[in-house]
C-alpha cells in the first residue's frame, strides 16, 4: 500500500472535520440561544476531537517528526485538502445548519463504511465518529423541520441558504484516483457510492421542512481537495493559526 | 521492588478518578481497556470516551502518577480506539 496516498487520504478526512469544527467554534457565545451555544460547541468539539485523532495517525505514518499541532498550524490554505462545503462561512443560524445537516447525511455514510477499512486505527476512529456523526444529524435535520416549517423569516433563510451551499455538494461525491486506489484496497471508501443515499436523505429532510431542492442542473465547484479553495479559508487559517504561529516554539 | 498482579493494579486504578465525574473511577467509567505488566513496568490501555474529551490527557497523567507513586519505575499509558467506548 502507498503509505503517502494513505497520509493525504487521512488528512482529507481530519482537514474535513477540523474546518467544519472550527466553524462551529466560531459560534461560541453568540448562538442564538444558550442550549445551542453548548450544543454547537460540543458538535464543533467532536469534529476538532475526530480531526486530531486522524491527524495523529497521519502523523505517524508519515514519519517525519510532525505533530497534528504542526499539520494543523504550518500549513497554507494550498496545503489543506478540505471539501470546499465546510470552509463556507457561518452567515446565520440557518446557513450553518443546513451546511451542517448537508455534511453530516454525508458524514454518517462515509464513516459507517470506514468502521470497514483495512486501516485498523482508521477503523476505530470511526468506529467512533460514526456514532458522534449520527446525532449531529439528528440535531441538524431536526433544525432544517422548524427553521423550513417555521417562520416566514426562517424559511426564507433556510431556502437563501440550500441554494447558496448546494454548489458544494457535487464535490461530496466526486471519487479522484487517489481515492479509488486506497478504495480497491480497502482501506478508503468511494465517496460516488453514497450519492444516492444521501439525495434520499437530503431531499426527505428538505421536503418534511417544506423547503425546495435546487435543481441538479446547478454547476458544481471542486478543488477542495487539490487544495483550490474559496476565499474563506485564507481568512479563516489566519484566524485559527495566529497564536501558533506568533509563538511557534511556545509550549502549552 | 513491590510484586504487582493485574488486580492490584486494577485497584490503585481504581483510586484515579474521572476528572469531569469525580465520583467515578477510570475503572468504573470503562475506559482502561487493557493492563500490562513487566517487572516494574507497566502498561494499560485507555479508551476514549468521546472523541474530543479534553480530559483525557489528565486522565493519562493522573493515571501515570499515580501508578509511579506505588511502586512501579515505569508508567506508560497507550490510547486505543477499538472497541469504541459506549455509554
Amino acid at each position: 500500500m502507498n503509505t503517502a496516498a494513505l497520509v493525504e487520504y487521512l488528512i482529507r478526512l481530519a482537514d474535513d472535520r477540523l474546518i467544519l469544527g472550527h466553524r462551529l467554534s466560531e459560534w461560541c457565545g453568540h448562538a442564538p440561544l444558550l442550549e445551542e451555544d453548548i450544543a454547537l460547541a460540543n458538535i464543533g468539539l467532536d469534529c476538532i476531537g475526530q480531526a486530531f485523532n486522524l491527524y495523529t495517525v497521519a502523523a505517524e505514518l508519515e514519519n517525519k517528526g510532525r505533530t497534528a499541532d504542526d499539520i494543523v498550524y504550518f500549513r497554507e490554505a494550498i496545503d489543506y485538502k478540505n471539501l470546499l462545503l465546510v470552509e463556507q462561512p457561518n452567515r446565520d443560524f440557518a446557513h450553518t445548519m443546513v451546511r451542517q445537516v448537508l455534511y453530516d447525511a454525508y458524514g454518517v455514510l462515509l464513516f459507517d463504511a470506514l468502521q470497514r477499512s483495512t486501516v485498523e486505527p482508521l477503523a476505530g476512529i470511526a468506529q467512533k465518529a460514526v456514532k458522534e456523526i449520527r446525532y449531529h444529524f439528528r440535531h441538524s435535520s431536526h433544525w432544517i423541520y422548524r427553521l423550513g416549517d417555521g417562520t416566514e423569516e426562517s424559511h426564507h433563510r433556510t431556502q437563501t441558504a440550500l441554494n447558496t451551499l448546494w454548489r458544494f455538494t457535487g464535490e461530496l461525491f466526486t471519487s479522484d484516483d487517489l481515492e479509488q486506489e486506497l478504495a480497491r484496497e480497502g482501506v478508503a471508501a468511494v465517496s460516488s457510492s453514497f450519492k444516492d443515499q444521501w439525495t434520499q436523505t437530503i431531499t426527505d429532510v428538505f421536503t418534511r421542512a417544506t423547503l425546495v431542492l435546487p435543481s441538479t442542473e446547478i454547476y458544481q465547484h471542486h478543488g477542495g481537495r487539490q487544495g483550490k479553495h474559496t476565499e474563506h479559508l485564507g481568512h479563516l487559517l489566519a484566524e485559527m493559526q495566529i497564536v501558533a504561529r506568533s509563538f511557534p516554539t511556545m509550549q502549552w | 521492588m513491590k510484586n504487582h498482579t493485574i488486580e492490584s493494579v486494577k485497584e490503585i486504578l481504581s483510586t484515579v478518578m474521572d476528572p469531569e465525574i469525580p465520583v467515578l473511577s477510570v475503572m468504573e467509567m470503562g475506559i482502561v481497556r487493557k493492563i500490562e505488566i513487566d517487572g516494574d513496568a507497566v502498561t494499560v490501555t485507555i479508551t476514549p470516551t468521546y472523541s474530543g474529551c479534553p480530559a483525557m490527557h489528565m486522565i493519562e497523567e493522573n493515571i501515570r502518577t499515580t501508578l509511579e507513586r506505588n511502586g512501579f519505575s515505569v508508567a506508560q499509558v497507550k490510547t486505543t480506539f477499538l472497541p469504541a467506548w459506549t455509554t
